[in-house]
């Protein structure tokens, strides 16, 4: 196997001198990423491609998810932005959140806009301590809570987040090559977060980021429509299943998950591929399905979603029923 | 409905049935489209072929056309729950998920975006919109924007389309020709806009194709 063996010589060449071999990669985040974490809170310029804040109670807080891969090492953010506004900067933070629990979020790394020019900048954040090492566990997002927007004077274009994979399997480059020869992994997941959802129709809403969280609200007693989040998966893909951390302290009221398909072509009932729902009012739960019905994906024939939706009755309080995280297993084509 | 015509295997390799491959065949007078037609050429293409099909031919179609002109597609159906409204969540659109398709039924019209990623060196080779347009006092236009995210510079079209008067049928827009098509992610964001009329329309698919 003298390919094997070639790849053995380069591994043993990086182990020896002390390199870990990475594959440096960059994850975009664009304006059109972001949103703001209440109704109303955000002015997306869609001919610019630039968000600023709006300044109404509450907004230019501004929130987008970072599916940073699983065993990334984060390097860098390189902050894209533009403030031309005398009195006030803004700040943005990469963020993780544990999944499942109510410890709130840390702060990864974050920087500040400071003074005005109508220039575009580009700020550097380099991670402390070599870099950040992405687990599966969190979800990974960028806020700006800490220091908001504050109108249209505050834009952001972009953040750019440098980050490494490791080339080789766990422990390789320790000399462990026990998962030589190992077939790859076929399963692939898709994250969804709290921050990710949202609600239609002028309903009241909120993204909770201080725990990745979106929460159902009602204030007008009358049947409340579901929140409604992106799901893309690549065209061909098998869905295997879905694992949602999911919150809920109503007894009489439970919040059923489903990842949902509508033909585009006509106006056939939309189907339902796989859901889960809440129980009991014991806070956070950790609901899962495997059983998916129509679980080829096929992207030109159909488009797909993921919906929350109230059961049980209309009403329901804020911090009663909300969504964090939803994995979606794979297959890719 | 499955059709009793037999299906035909084109020389790209597709098996197109029924109705659809009379109305592609008729349309294309009898041959597959030639290879290295301009994407102009090959809007107008569509633009016969479709307009002899029906609804649920739509998608085979352009699939077996973009097959023919350039090699097998990748599709990305962009989420309607990836659609964010321009200065509101979507305030005045409603999304039944029995349904599942935008409803516009008064109130505001406006824009909305959505974020597109992908994978760096693609090339996006076309945009299709799927939906009903009944109000004669505005149209849906959707358009795939990038932004180049290091300037002030306002961001540039790369496709669009966009229906045009009133009809309650189920309708589709197609635009296969994308100017800066090659995706390059180290100095661009790549967006959708959809601005929709504000009355008697539902959207019901956005999707776009693209090679590796």
């Amino acid at each position: 196997m003298p390919r094997r063996l070639a790849l053995l010589a380069t591994l043993s060449l990086f182990v020896a001198f002390g390199s870990t071999p990475l594959a440096g990669e960059q994850l975009v985040v664009g304006a059109a990423d972001f949103h703001s974490r209440i109704p109303e809170g955000h002015v997306f310029d869609s001919v610019a491609g630039w968000i600023g804040g709006a300044l109404t109670t509450g907004g230019g807080c501004l929130v987008a998810s970072a599916p940073l891969p699983h065993r990334a090492q984060v390097k860098q953010l390189i902050l894209q932005v533009y403030d031309n506004h005398a009195a006030q900067d803004f700040r943005i933070e990469l963020k993780r959140k544990r999944r499942g629990n109510s410890v709130v979020a840390q702060t990864l790394a974050g920087a500040s806009t400071s003074g005005a020019t109508t220039a575009a900048r580009e700020i550097n954040v380099v991670l402390p301590d070599g870099g950040h090492l992405v687990s599966d566990a969190f979800v990974y997002y960028l806020s700006t809570d800490a220091d908001c927007l504050d109108g249209t004077s505050h834009r952001i274009h972009a953040v750019r987040i440098d980050y490494v994979l490791p080339l080789f399997a766990d422990d390789f480059e320790s000399g462990d090559t026990s998962a030589w020869g190992a077939p790859p992994q076929t399963l692939h997941h898709y994250w969804v977060s709290g921050i990710d959802f949202k609600n239609l129709q002028g309903w009241p809403w909120t993204i909770d980021t201080t725990l990745a969280t979106f929460w159902l609200e009602n204030a007008i007693n009358s049947p409340a429509p579901c929140a409604l989040a992106r799901l893309e998966l690549p065209h061909g893909a098998t869905v295997g299943g879905i694992l949602a951390n999911l919150w809920d302290v109503r007894s009489d009221r439970n919040l059923t998950l489903s990842l949902r398909r509508s033909t585009m072509a006509s106006a056939v009932v939309p189907a339902v591929l796989t859901s889960v729902s809440t129980s009991g009012q014991n806070g956070w739960q950790l609901q899962l399905s495997f059983t998916v019905a129509n679980a080829v994906i096929d992207n030109d024939t159909y488009w797909y979603w993921l919906d929350a939706c109230i059961t049980g009755g209309n009403q329901v309080e804020s911090a009663q029923l909300g969504v964090q995280a939803v994995q979606v297993f794979y297959s890719p084509p | 409905m499955e059709s009793s015509t037999p299906p035909r295997r084109t020389r790209a390799g597709w098996t197109i049935r029924g109705a659809g491959a009379l109305a592609l065949v008729a349309a294309l007078g009898g041959a597959a489209p030639p290879a290295g037609a301009t994407a102009s050429q090959l809007d107008l293409e569509i633009e016969a072929a479709l307009a002899e099909l029906p609804p649920e031919r739509w998608a085979e179609t352009i699939r077996f056309l973009l097959e023919a002109h350039l090699g097998t597609p990748g599709v990305h159906a962009v989420s309607p729950g990836s659609l964010w409204d321009r200065d509101a969540a979507l305030d005045e659109q409603a999304f039944p998920v029995s349904q599942g398709c935008f409803l516009s039924d008064g109130g505001f019209g406006g824009c909305a975006y959505a974020p597109l990623r992908f994978r760096q060196g693609s090339t996006v080779t076309g945009l299709v919109m799927l939906f009903v347009d009944n109000w004669n006092g505005e149209d849906y236009l959707v358009e795939v924007r990038r932004k180049r995210t290091g300037t002030n510079d306002a961001s540039q079209v790369m496709a669009s389309a966009a229906s045009s008067g009133a009809s309650p049928s189920h309708r589709i827009a197609t635009d296969l020709t994308i100017d800066h098509a090659l995706i390059d992610n180290s100095l661009y964001a790549y967006f959708v806009r959809l601005c929709r009329p504000f009355f008697g329309s539902q959207l019901h698919g956005l999707y776009l194709t693209y090679s590796q």
